[in-house]
């Protein structure tokens, strides 16, 4: 059976490219806007990753991470932020908040792959 | 500042005026006090020239006064050109600040709506091309799976040889069994063909044993006419003999007509054995012929299909490269596409800057018209609240003044990947 990941991030084009990549490498794919979006969209199906923007608009990567920590069902769920920032107070900002992983945009897709193999839950 | 220059020339001007009132006045009284000593009655000797005197006097006085107040006026001639154009500078830029002021008040927010449109086009634009590439993405990797299949069967791997090389032992068994048995035929016939000689032979035979047949009853005839002579000899006594010489002799031409019988058969059945074996020994040749037509044909077969093979081996090689090219490029298109992404957040964070430093100004100039003494915000700071919402290492590096290659060093730690 198919993994299941969800991308959060307020940009189309990156999650459409996102989404391109993993289902070529055989995942199934949710997606959502934003932090807020996120949160409806885990309604007890099985996540087995979630790749999340940073800067997001109603409610930020950071926040998300947080609040799904908060989640019985998903605190265990791995959590990868995939951004532009890579200023070093921001990455340990998601380190704190519980993220497993830190990946600067642009992203090259085999190394997200590489990485996604390696974070996905069984 | 001003106000205080403009008090002291105030000052230089009242001075002016005090000098030339005395200017004008100083011969006046001069003149007045010699016409009254004239009037006074001093002799007229003495009167005369202590007029004329003072006449001078107050003529030099006002020369003098003259002098004093044309430099007086000079100073204050340059005094107040500087006045003047300290004023009309204080009064230009007075003037001009304002209307700075309007127009960036009005043009801020016309960039940042012009900007949110630039953002939303490309949004726009580069949406509907990501989902088209995505689309020919998934269209393209069933392609490639599928030429990846074909591929890999014929590929010049461990794999794909032990295929074609086994499809061909396959094929040289299958074909060659046929060729073993068309070899059987042509023995099995060659067998036949002999058996079908010696019964050429058996009938030779036959017919020479016929013809020994109709040899005996030629001669058994005889026999019996030299019999029947003789019992006609004998008279009334050999009457007996003549009856079995008679019947010898009729079934000495019996047998006779027999052995020729036997010998026209054997002739015929050696006519036809000849006939079949000259047709079967022509069909063996032909079938010989055939078979090694087979075997070269089927020889060339497996060589083509050798070749056959080794070409697709080469192009599934190729089509492997061609793939393999393909993904790598849809990985840098994918990397490319990715632009927007930090594209819009710079344009927002442009736009949003634009319509704060708009309102900070109308705030500003609001705050500087209640209170003429409110300090201006340091620009400086500004700048540093702007640099605080960047979220991109573009954003930083082109604020520090950062561009080109060497911000491309910069950008070592794209796609990095970090795993805490």
């Amino acid at each position: 059976m198919a993994k299941t990941i969800l991308i959060v991030d307020d940009s189309s084009s990156v999650r459409t490219v996102v989404a391109t990549a993993l289902k070529g490498a055989g995942y199934e794919v949710l997606q959502a806007v934003d932090g807020k979006d996120a949160l409806t969209k885990l309604t007890g199906v099985k996540i087995n990753l979630i790749i999340s923007d940073v800067n997001m608009p109603n409610m930020d990567g950071i926040t998300l991470v947080k609040e799904i920590k908060k989640l019985p069902r998903y605190k265990f769920t791995p959590i990868c932020m995939l951004t532009t920032e890579s200023e070093q107070s921001k990455i340990q900002e998601g380190r704190a908040a519980g993220a497993k992983a830190w990946i600067v945009k642009p992203f090259q897709p085999p190394k997200l792959l590489d990485a996604v193999s390696k974070l996905v839950l069984p | 500042m001003a106000y205080q220059e403009k008090a002291e020339t105030g000052n230089e001007s009242s001075h002016s005026e005090s000098t030339s009132f005395w200017i004008f006045l100083a011969p006046i009284l001069l003149a007045a006090i010699a016409a009254s000593i004239h009037v006074a009655d001093i002799p007229a000797l003495a009167g005369w020239p202590t007029a004329i005197l003072l006449l001078t006097l107050g003529a030099l006085l006002g020369h003098f006064l003259r002098q004093y107040h044309q430099n007086i006026c000079t100073q204050q001639a340059t005094s107040l050109q500087n006045h003047f154009e300290q004023s009309i500078a204080t009064h230009a830029a007075s003037a001009t600040i304002p209307e700075l002021d309007s127009a960036c008040m009005d043009a801020f927010p016309i960039w940042a709506n012009q900007l949110g449109n630039c953002k939303e086009i490309s949004e726009t634009e580069i949406n509907n091309l990501s989902t088209r590439f995505a689309e020919l993405v998934e269209r393209l990797a069933q392609a490639i799976e599928i030429s990846q299949a074909h591929a890999e069967a014929g590929a010049d791997s461990s794999s794909g040889d032990y295929v074609v090389s086994s499809l061909r032992n396959e094929m040289e068994s299958e074909l060659g069994a046929v060729t073993d048995s068309l070899k059987l035929t042509l023995e099995i016939k060659n067998r036949t063909l002999e058996e079908i000689r010696e019964l050429t032979q058996f009938a030779e035979e036959l017919n020479t044993m016929a013809q020994g047949v109709s040899y005996i009853a030629n001669q058994t005839d005889l026999l019996a006419l030299n019999a029947a002579i003789e019992a006609a000899r004998a008279g009334e006594r050999g009457r007996g003999f003549a009856v079995v010489a008679e019947e010898v002799r009729r079934l000495a031409t019996i047998s006779g007509e027999t052995g020729k019988r036997i010998v026209e058969h054997t002739d015929t059945i050696q006519t036809h054995i000849q006939k079949v074996l000259s047709n079967a020994e022509q069909s063996t040749e032909h079938e010989k012929e055939l078979s090694a037509n087979a075997e070269v044909s089927i020889s060339q077969v497996l060589e083509r299909y050798q070749e056959t093979a080794d070409a697709l081996a080469q192009s599934s090689s190729q089509i492997l490269d061609i793939n393999s090219g393909i993904r790598s490029d849809i990985d840098d298109a994918m990397v490319a596409l990715q632009f927007q992404d930090r594209v819009g957040q710079i344009l927002e964070h442009v736009q949003d800057h634009l319509n704060d430093f708009s309102g900070r100004i109308d705030s500003t100039l609001q705050q500087v018209a209640a209170d003429p003494n409110f300090s201006l915000p340091s620009a400086q700071d500004w700048v540093a609240e702007m640099s605080a919402s960047y979220t991109t290492m573009e954003e930083r590096n082109a604020h520090r003044g950062i561009q080109g290659e060497e911000a491309s060093d910069t950008h070592a730690d794209d796609g990095d990947i970090i795993l805490f």
